[in-house]
């Protein structure tokens, strides 16, 4: 193996042209329709980028993102991402576009490619959604998988936890994986809280946490994800994993989902 | 180790602020080092980076990262920074593609940023890992393109989804680089856009990838800390110049800036690991186990450059009082010398002796081209002739001669180019007069003693020490059309692909043995035959490469592992058509021994010279396309050119080519050849009788000194033809006809399809094989085929005494069954009359020739003519126009071609 490289193109779908709008559900977590992005892709293809955005100004939205496979009605998901989006007035936007670090061996050439969205709020919001894929065969050397990447929590709420009156001391911790099912490899982060924080990304039963990660979050108000370019390779089976928040402010909360993979890839 | 890791994901500073970094004093000048990490705990690799501008909006930076102790930090790389706003959320954390490594436990570890924000002040914390074991881990240095300079600015298309223009980020890159990401500076935000990233030069961009993402912030509003756009993993590039263009929802056109975050002489950590994998591939997993990719089809077709025709000028025929005037420019002055003093518009001084007549002609039997000189005698009064003559500065001059009536000339109306050509002789001759020979500009490449113009031109400098092949100085081949048998029951290869030396391009790959295709690039590689060590110890045949070589050991432009931005190469500026095959694969060896030479199936040049075009396949297009890049252009590491042009006009006449083109695609007419196979050139002369032997129409000079094209129609009953009539337009006394009864051909023979791979030697010949009787029948696949007349056959005397037999016809530039047959049949219609095809010659004035040209049917009656009632409107092509401008006639050879139109 040698690092992971590129020499063929990202292929954007839809190409040259907004994102096709997926629909929120007015329940909360329900899914949302799906929504055709491409009738039939050309050629067997690896998913590489997902973007997802809305104009909503008005609140903040968590949400999951499912890209499928398969005709109408018989829509299967291939990967699913979750992130939030940011509320006041300007800050629409965060960080659209998720960069998988594993690429997902996710189309075959006449595969119809799909989306549908479910949120944390009772809105139907429209989002514009977009993905690049790259040829299958490519140029380069990519860490693929055939398995979809999953999420915590899946259709509900980031896990969450809070801080008390004495900056930068760390809250307790808060499951977020009460015990893996497989062995994982974890691609990603999203989460939010306020100011400077970090949150603590924990394996080991109640009172044995040890911390494998810490993400740093740095604004006054951290929408996002952070992909881990270099996944992490260190729950295993039975694992529970957890959070905790320290924050440079007082009093407030910070919350988080996982993305992962179940190996073996 | 793997892409994946174990290491504890850590940040620092930890639980506090971010460190406080500020930066220089002047734009983009370095600000002093900050210590982030007084020892290092152990061996570590920065894998992300938090950031913002407390204070600042909109603006842009570079955070350093550098080892060593205070004054003696050794940088390890910038991490390009794009912040739009302190405000409200958004994301600040950045991970990199691959980690910044080589910081060793117990080093001092600090920051500096540097930014035109003069002494901005950036809080930074830095993600790292301890004891990295992800191989996604560099000790490559991050840089930024631009560097310590603003971000380069993109226009925006005023048109939704249209394109902006390229703009170049990186004039020119090393090689190997690796991009991983922009920062964006978006002009406006909540927009979808793609980022298109092209390599190549100014105009000839080519798209090697697209990002794409929706606007998140821009300076002015109070969004989010950062902004990149990443790639989902490093994207290798062979060094070169690079750029960027957008399009994006939205007719908003306020400017996006971007800069590139990229690796430089990457890989150089990982190349024994990746030697080790490509040794571990699998020997025994051979070609025939491995079904070969479906082999793209030849899209044939194509178009080729049109050019600008000069124009006619006024019309001689019903002109009164004909002048002609010799006119040139040297440096700014122009001279225009005719017999008679002509004082009005722009004088013409009486410096012409006599002219000396204009032959223009269609070619010989044989296809021979007619070259075109004219001798201009030239009267020297005033010693100009004289110092022109010393200085030299005549010769080589584009020289015009004109012919106006004298009515057009005080209107100060166009006169007519009645011929356009190169000085190629000035000298004094007899009677203290100076001759100025003027010539067109094909034929001053021809030479009757020196070595002739040989195509193809290019030669092959890019073998190394190692080429076997002693292929430096071997013409380069050129190939046009679709040499492939790909639709025969075993395909084999339809061309040799020879060993040029090893390479180590890409160092994930290792070393990799070279072989040519062609020089350019190609529409199209559909296969590769390999030795196949399956077929016996030592192999005897190939075989088709299978899918699952390609991109592991099997590297191809047009297939799957191509490693390059475009599907070709650049040596020494020019593009190529190459290959690559791991140099350990059991056939390569064999290959650059040439015990089995690898073979393939291609689809030849193509009508944009990006490998991105259909195939040209018309024989006008391809006569056209190869006058101009192997003649009169030097092409380079660009598209392929517009044609040539002289004095404003197009060297080439591009619309009699364009009739030419319709007809032969009427006749479903197609070429495909290598040119320089064998590595042996072929003169421009013999190229020109190729292109008449194969495509049946033939090649000349015209009036304005421009390489033109005429074929006729057989289809057609040519009704509005001009006529030519005894007394009314033939002038007296000048008919002649020679009814060219010695010039009959009625068996056709003719061969096709070129063999360009040579048989493999077997040890054991086969038990009664007969060994080749005929040059022909080892080199044509065709073998020899006849198409015969037996009307004209009996006419003159029966068989064998009557055949009329060609020579064998090579067909060089033929390989379609129904193109060949077709020029055969052609031919013998042409040629088959036991009485032979008569041509006739007679005068007319100047103003009955008029724009009469080459190739042009024309209706001739004259009692001379052949037949109980001589000549009665037989529609004639005309072969041969002879000019006198001395007293303003024209003499016409004309060939009877009557039975041949509808």
């Amino acid at each position: 193996m040698s690092v992971n490289y590129l020499s063929s193109p990202m292929l954007p779908l839809p190409s040259a042209a907004a994102g096709v709008t997926v629909t929120s559900n007015t329940t909360p977590w329900a899914d949302s329709a799906w929504v055709e992005i491409d009738p039939s892709i050309a050629n067997d293809s690896l998913l590489a980028t997902i973007t997802a955005f809305n104009d909503d100004n008005s609140a903040s939205h968590q949400f999951e993102l499912d890209i499928g496979v398969g005709g109408s009605g018989s829509e299967v998901v291939v990967t699913t991402v979750k992130g939030v989006s940011q509320l006041a007035l300007d800050d629409i936007g965060d960080d659209p576009t998720f960069v998988l670090p594993i690429q997902i061996e996710a189309f075959t050439a006449g595969d119809r490619v799909s989306a549908r969205i479910r949120t944390s709020t009772a809105a139907a919001i429209d989002w514009r959604v977009a993905i690049t894929v790259i040829e299958v065969p490519y140029a380069g050397n990519l860490l693929t998988t055939a398995n979809p990447i999953k999420v915590t929590t899946p259709g509900a709420a980031f896990v969450s936890a809070s801080v008390g009156l004495v900056g930068w001391v760390s809250s307790a911790y808060q499951t977020v994986i009460a015990s893996a099912a497989a062995d994982l490899v974890l691609v990603g982060f999203a989460g939010f809280s306020n100011q400077r924080w970090e949150i603590d990304l924990a394996i080991g039963s109640a009172g044995n946490e040890v911390v494998f990660a810490t993400v740093r979050g740095l604004s006054v108000s951290f929408h996002g994800q952070v992909m881990f370019t270099q996944p992490l390779d260190v729950i295993a089976s039975g694992d529970r994993v957890s959070m905790r928040l320290r924050s440079s402010t007082i009093a407030v909360g910070g919350h988080c989902a996982l993305m992962y993979i179940e190996k073996p890839l | 180790m793997s892409h994946l890791s174990t290491a504890v994901v850590k940040v620092v500073p930890a639980a506090a602020d971010g460190l406080s970094v500020t930066a220089g004093s002047s734009s983009w000048a370095n600000g002093a080092w900050v210590e982030l990490i007084a020892s290092a705990s152990a061996n570590l690799a920065i894998v992300g980076c938090v950031a913002f501008s407390p204070a600042e909006t909109g603006i842009e930076c570079e955070i350093e990262v550098g080892v060593g102790g205070s004054g003696n930090e050794v940088p390890l790389g910038y991490i390009r920074w794009y912040h739009g706003n302190p405000g409200n959320g958004g994301p600040a954390h950045l991970s990199l593609p691959l980690g910044i490594g080589g910081i060793l436990a117990g080093q001092r570890v600090s920051l500096r940023v540097r930014s035109a924000a003069i002494s901005s002040v950036w809080e930074v914390v830095i993600v790292y890992v301890e004891n990295p074991d992800s191989e996604s881990i560099t000790t490559s240095q991050l840089s930024s393109v631009p560097s310590a300079a603003n971000s380069v600015s993109v226009t925006p298309n005023s048109s939704a989804w249209a394109n902006s223009s390229w703009v170049e980020i990186a004039a020119a890159l090393s090689d190997p680089s690796g991009i991983v990401g922009f920062t964006v500076s978006p002009g406006v935000w909540g927009v979808d856009y793609e980022l298109d990233v092209g390599v190549g030069a100014a105009s000839s961009e080519q798209v090697i990838t697209t990002l794409r993402s929706v606007s998140a912030t821009t300076p002015a509003d109070t969004g989010n800390r950062r902004s990149h756009v990443m790639l989902p993993a490093v994207y290798f590039i062979s060094g070169g110049r690079v750029s960027v263009r957008l399009r994006k929802a939205g007719t908003d056109t306020t400017d996006w800036d971007f800069a590139m975050l990229k690796y430089g002489d990457l890989l150089v950590t990982s190349r024994q690991k990746v030697t080790q994998v490509v040794l571990k591939i699998g020997r025994d997993e051979y070609i025939d186990d491995d079904t070969p990719p479906t082999a793209n089809a030849c899209t044939g077709g194509g178009a080729v450059a049109t050019g600008t025709n000069p124009t006619d000028g006024t019309s001689l025929a019903t002109a009164t009082s004909l002048h002609a005037w010799f006119e040139t420019t040297i440096g700014g002055t122009t001279y225009r010398w005719s017999q008679t003093a002509i004082n009005v518009t722009t004088a013409k001084e009486p410096r012409v002796h006599r002219w000396g007549k204009c032959y223009r002609g269609l070619p010989d039997e044989r296809g021979g081209f007619q070259a075109v000189s004219v001798d201009i005698d030239l009267i020297d009064h005033d010693n100009l002739l004289r110092t022109l003559h010393t200085t030299q500065t005549l010769k080589g001059q584009t020289g015009k001669v004109y012919i106006a009536d004298l009515a057009t000339i005080l209107a100060a109306g166009n006169p007519q180019i009645r011929f356009s050509g190169v000085v190629a002789d000035f000298r004094p001759v007899q009677g203290g007069y100076y001759q100025l020979t003027l010539e067109d500009p094909l034929s001053t490449l021809f030479s009757a003693e020196a070595q002739e113009v040989l195509l193809p031109p290019e030669l092959i400098a890019v073998s190394d020490n190692t080429a076997d092949q002693g292929l430096r100085a071997a013409p380069a081949p050129v190939i046009y059309g679709s040499l492939s048998d790909e639709d025969e029951a075993v395909p084999h290869g339809a061309i040799e692909c020879p060993y040029i030396g090893a390479e180590t391009l890409v160092p994930a790959l290792g070393n990799l043995y070279k072989f040519l295709v062609c020089i350019s690039p190609t529409h199209n590689v559909q296969s590769i035959f390999l030795a196949d060590p399956a077929s016996g110890t030592p192999p005897t045949r190939r075989s088709k490469a299978g899918a699952s070589l390609y991109g592991t050991e099997l590297f191809v432009p047009h297939h799957a592992g191509w490693f390059l931005p475009n599907d070709y190469s650049v040596t020494a500026a020019e593009r190529w058509t190459f290959f690559y095959l791991e140099q350990h694969h059991p056939a390569a060896d064999l290959a650059r021994e040439g015990r089995i030479p690898i073979t393939a199936n291609v689809c030849g040049r193509e009508e944009t010279g990006d490998a991105t075009g259909d195939t040209i396949t018309n024989p006008a297009l391809i006569t056209l396309h190869a006058l101009n890049t192997l003649w009169a252009r030097i092409v380079g590491d660009n598209n392929w050119p517009a044609l040539l042009t002289r004095d404003s006009a197009s060297v080439f006449d591009s619309d009699a080519f364009a009739v030419v083109e319709g007809i032969c695609d009427d006749r479903g007419y197609l070429w495909a050849f290598m040119l320089g196979h064998s590595f042996k050139q072929i003169t421009l002369r013999d190229f020109l009788e190729l292109v008449y032997l194969c495509g049946d129409f033939e090649l000349f000079i015209n009036r304005f000194g421009q390489v033109s094209a005429t074929m006729i129609d057989r289809t057609s009953a040519y009704s509005s033809a001009s006529s030519y009539t005894a007394v009314s337009d033939i002038l007296k006394n000048s008919f002649e006809i020679d009814p060219k009864s010695d010039a009959v051909e009625n068996l056709i023979r003719y061969v096709y399809k070129r063999k360009y791979v040579k048989t493999l030697e077997q040890p054991t010949p086969v038990v009664g094989s007969r060994l080749p009787a005929d040059s022909f029948q080892e080199d044509w696949f065709s073998g020899l085929q006849e198409d015969s007349d037996s009307t004209s056959i009996t006419a003159l005397g029966g068989s064998p005494k009557g055949e009329r037999p060609s020579r064998v016809l090579e067909m060089e530039f033929v390989r379609d069954q129904d193109t060949a047959d077709d020029l055969a049949a052609q031919r013998l219609a042409l040629r088959k009359n036991p009485n032979g095809r008569p041509e006739a010659s007679f005068d007319v004035t100047l103003m009955k020739a008029d724009t009469l040209e080459l190739g042009a049917i024309i209706t001739v009656t004259h009692p001379q003519g052949l037949g109980a009632s001589g000549w009665v409107d037989v529609r004639c092509q005309v072969r041969g126009i002879e000019e006198d401008w001395n007293d303003m006639t024209a003499r016409l050879t004309v060939r009877d071609v009557d039975d041949l139109l509808a």
